[in-house]
């Protein structure tokens, strides 16, 4: 196969895969992929009722504030959720077909991007009904946001599948992990009421600074360019970390599968 | 020589022992240092191969199991990577290892078509370019737009080799020559075959235990043992060789091998089975069919000295052979006459005595699926007898017991797996409802309604006591049966007044035995022990039925039974009263036959022994 025919191959295997996982996903399922829109609903509900009006939160368009966070956070918590299992939860893949494995955990995030931009146009909504509305920048700060997202996801998520091949006790621990990044990014409260003297601590936690941009370009129509290069650097991080580990082991997976 | 396909230059392969590492975090922490020299430790599977696979040529790998031939086709189809050396593969491999890897089960076969094409290394063009001959070859009608999990295995295989088939392969890898599917399909697939064989184009690599299959289809060929090459060369010269080897070392144990020769992790795959002396030669066409045909072959054991004395326990063991048989299986009883024991699958012993215990380890020691039947419905266990039961109750798979008194009562002496346990109603011959010529036994022995009581008399059966309470009935009481005790027996018919009749025991299941029971007006049992299946039978042929109210009369007869306490002449005056007013429900008899009769009370365990292990 030369270049140009393997290139092409590469895309009708990832197309191909991606429409068996969306359609698989919620075969036999009533609401289908209302789900995924239901699920970071849900939830931004609840912390509204808890935070805005039991707690008082002095927050303006606090919904919206939780929404357009807590849908890229849904995107990233299922990949990474599931990032440990992809390699695990295909044998047949893994052990009996000859194909570029890294496609597996490629396929599943890119479904649950699909999900996530699915979800931008029912944000918006939200948005104008509390008197926002968004700003020209989505057309090129979505995308950028997207490649930085999926770029890290991707590194995350081969370097926990791979290892958790070796190390079973993975998944358990990542879950733990997700649950603990959560609290410590601002998703379910807003930059603005962290005193700026502790911002550091976002710019060392390699999580926050991509959902601290994500909301600043959803809600605020700009692009935070304080925290871009963390998410930046981050990206370059998680990517080369995540692909170095998975070239080590990959050859291995077969034997341990 | 043509341009290589595959080559193979010194190639070595091991495979970890992830044994300490894969337990976890915990495992590898608490055991470091054995987890980390575990890291390094590596089986090795291959060691320095070196061959070369032309394009078009038809190469087959033989040798034992674990000689490496499916690393070999692990590290062609580029799943395995080796430690050291060069693996090059020129052209696209087509692995036909496990039929429709990669299917999703949600999907349609259709879409699964696409998906396993693409996987295959195809673009989504090139597959839809095939899609219909794919469709046609597979011949699934309109199965091909439903979900592949509703449908059967053999539909599977066929459409997996179907999309094997159909898209251009390059290298096909083939575990055993597959012919799957019924016979229509494996004809097709023989003719794919033939024609990839001739092609130029398309080189087909073979592992294959069947050595005639690979002089059939391959050119070359390579015997891989010790992890090495041992010969490489024209397949016809390299199968000979091979054959000359392993025929001296195997003579004498054929059919042991050829079973061990099935590898465990092929799904379909037509093996040969040469049953030299037992059932012929077989030719199945998958692995489970070999397995179920093996395991159907069931012999019958017990103790040595059992058909010494032949009593209730030995016609029963004739009654299951036989009825075994009707279900269609093999069926023997161990003796001089029955097979040799490579030829069954099964082995069912009968009883827990002492001396039954050489035959079962015997048994055991070959790996056969054993089942234990104890007949052990009595509670009282000697000292002895309840060690046996113990080491016979572990050596077997599965326990037969025929009713869940006797379960309770065995598991009182012996602690076993709930999952060993196996419950089979006391199984009661047809001929129990055969029909008896009308007034047979009535006509016989001049008699107008009369109670019957059949059985051994003995103390503990209570035929003095019932006689005594009984003695002003107007009815006559019919006892038929030998003594075990002349003193009870003379006390007996001393005791009972003089229209009470004593009669010879007769022929089990006999007409006039039969007649006897069925012509009744009340068949009396009231054991101070349980009753035994006589009782069953009874019930089963029609008879009302008179028994003591214990755990084992209630689990069988449940409301039939009119039930009294064998001790208290009140509770017996008023049974019989009650039993000699009220008709028997012949829906009752119905539902008894239904549970009792064989073979059919037989169906589980034939399931049983048809399962494989």
């Amino acid at each position: 196969m030369n270049l140009p025919e393997k290139w092409l191959w590469y895309r009708d295997l990832l197309q191909v895969l991606l429409h068996k996982e969306l359609s698989v996903r919620y075969k036999g399922s009533f609401l289908g992929f209302v789900w995924s829109l239901l699920n970071p609903l849900a939830q931004a509900l609840i912390f509204y009722l808890v935070f805005s009006v039991y707690m008082r939160f002095q927050v303006s368009h606090y919904l919206v504030a939780l929404l357009a966070a807590m849908f890229p956070w849904q995107w990233f918590v299922n990949s990474v959720n599931e990032g440990p299992h992809t390699f695990a939860a295909n044998p047949t893949l893994v052990k009996k077909v000859a194909f570029p494995r890294q496609a597996i955990p490629l396929v599943m995030i890119l479904q649950n991007m699909i999900h996530f931009c699915i979800a931008l146009p029912v944000y918006a909504m939200f948005m104008l009904a509390d008197g926002l509305s968004p700003g020209w920048i989505w057309l090129w700060g979505i995308p950028l946001m997207l490649v930085l997202t999926l770029a890290s996801l991707y590194g995350i998520c081969l370097f926990l599948g791979s290892v958790n091949l070796f190390f079973k006790d993975l998944g358990n621990l990542t879950v733990i992990l997700t649950q603990m990044a959560f609290f410590a990014t601002p998703i379910m409260y807003t930059l603005g009421q962290v005193p700026e003297k502790y911002y550091w601590c976002f710019k060392i936690n390699p999580v926050a600074p991509l959902f601290i941009c994500w909301r600043s370009l959803l809600m605020d129509n700009v692009i935070n360019y304080d925290f871009l290069p963390y998410v930046a650097g981050y990206t370059v991080l998680f990517s080369f970390l995540g692909f170095s580990v998975f070239r080590r082991l990959h050859r291995r997976f077969a034997e341990v599968l | 020589m043509r341009d290589a396909a595959v080559v193979f230059e010194d190639v070595w392969k091991s495979y970890p022992s992830y044994t300490h590492v894969t337990g976890g975090i915990k495992g590898f922490l608490f055991h470091l240092p054995q987890a980390l020299k575990g890291l390094r430790g590596r089986r090795t599977a291959l060691e320095g191969l070196s061959f070369e696979i032309g394009r078009g040529e038809n190469f087959g790998f033989i040798g034992h199991n674990g000689a490496g031939k499916s690393t070999i086709l692990g590290l062609i189809a580029g799943v395995l990577s080796p430690d050291k050396g060069k693996v090059e593969v020129n052209d696209r491999v087509s692995p036909l290892l496990e039929l429709g890897a990669g299917f999703h089960p949600e999907l349609s076969g259709r879409v699964n078509i696409l998906l396993n094409g693409v996987l295959l290394g195809l673009t989504r063009e090139e597959v839809l370019e095939h899609e219909e001959k794919i469709i046609e070859f597979a011949g699934l009608g309109e199965f091909i737009d439903m979900p592949v999990r509703t449908y059967s295995s053999g539909m599977y295989a066929k459409l997996g080799f179907s999309v094997v088939a159909n898209l251009k392969p390059e290298i096909l890898l083939l575990d055993e020559i597959l012919a799957v599917g019924d016979i229509t399909f494996q004809h097709k697939c023989k003719a794919v075959f033939e024609e990839f064989r001739k092609k130029p184009d398309v080189t087909m690599v073979l592992v294959s235990h069947s050595l005639d299959n690979v002089v059939e289809v391959c050119d070359r060929a390579a015997w891989i043992e010790g992890k090495k090459v041992r010969m490489i060369g024209e397949a016809k010269e390299v199968v000979a060789a091979y054959k000359a080897v392993n025929e001296r070392n195997s003579r004498g144990c054929g059919v042991t091998l050829e079973r061990e020769a099935i590898p465990a992790h092929i799904g379909t795959n037509r093996v040969e089975l040469n049953y030299s002396d037992a059932l012929g030669v077989l030719s199945p066409r998958s692995s489970k069919e070999v397995l179920r045909i093996n395991n159907q072959a069931v012999l019958l054991t017990t103790y040595p000295e059992a058909f010494l004395h032949k009593g209730g326990g030995e016609y029963e063991l004739l009654d299951i052979a036989h009825n075994l048989r009707k279900l269609g299986l093999v069926a023997d009883v161990y003796s001089p006459f029955s097979k040799s024991l490579a030829n069954y699958g099964t082995v069912i012993h009968f009883s827990v005595n002492a001396s039954g215990l050489p035959i079962v380890e015997a048994v055991k020691n070959t790996g056969k699926k054993l089942i234990l039947w104890p007949n052990f419905w009595t509670s009282k266990v000697a000292a002895n007898e309840n060690a046996i039961a113990t080491r016979l109750a572990d050596l077997a798979d599965i326990i037969v017991f025929k009713s869940h008194t006797e379960k309770t009562n065995f598991e009182n002496v012996v602690s076993i797996y709930a999952e060993k346990a196996l419950i089979i109603p006391t199984a009661v011959a047809p001929i129990f409802i055969d029909s008896t010529p009308e007034n047979l036994f009535r006509k016989s022995f001049d008699l107008n309604e009369y109670l019957v009581w059949v059985g051994i008399f003995e103390p503990r059966k209570n035929q003095l006591g019932v006689i005594n309470v009984l003695r002003d009935l107007e009815l006559p009481i019919v006892f038929i049966g030998n003594y075990r005790d002349e003193a009870y027996y003379r006390a007996c018919k001393a005791a009972a007044p003089d229209h009470f009749m004593f009669l010879e025991p007769m022929e089990q299941a006999s007409d006039i035995l039969r007649a006897a029971i069925r012509e009744s007006r009340l068949y009396l049992e009231p054991t101070l022990e349980p009753a035994g299946k006589s009782v069953i039978e009874a019930a089963i042929s029609g008879a009302r039925v008179l028994v003591a109210d214990q755990p084992w009369e209630r689990e069988h007869l449940g409301r039939f039974a009119v039930y009294v306490n064998p001790k208290d002449a009140a509770s017996i005056r008023e049974g019989v009263r009650l039993a000699l007013t009220t008709p028997v429900d012949p829906e009752q008899v119905q539902a008894l036959a239904q549970k009792h009769l064989m073979p059919q009370v037989l169906d589980r365990l034939v399931s049983c022994i048809s399962e494989t292990a």
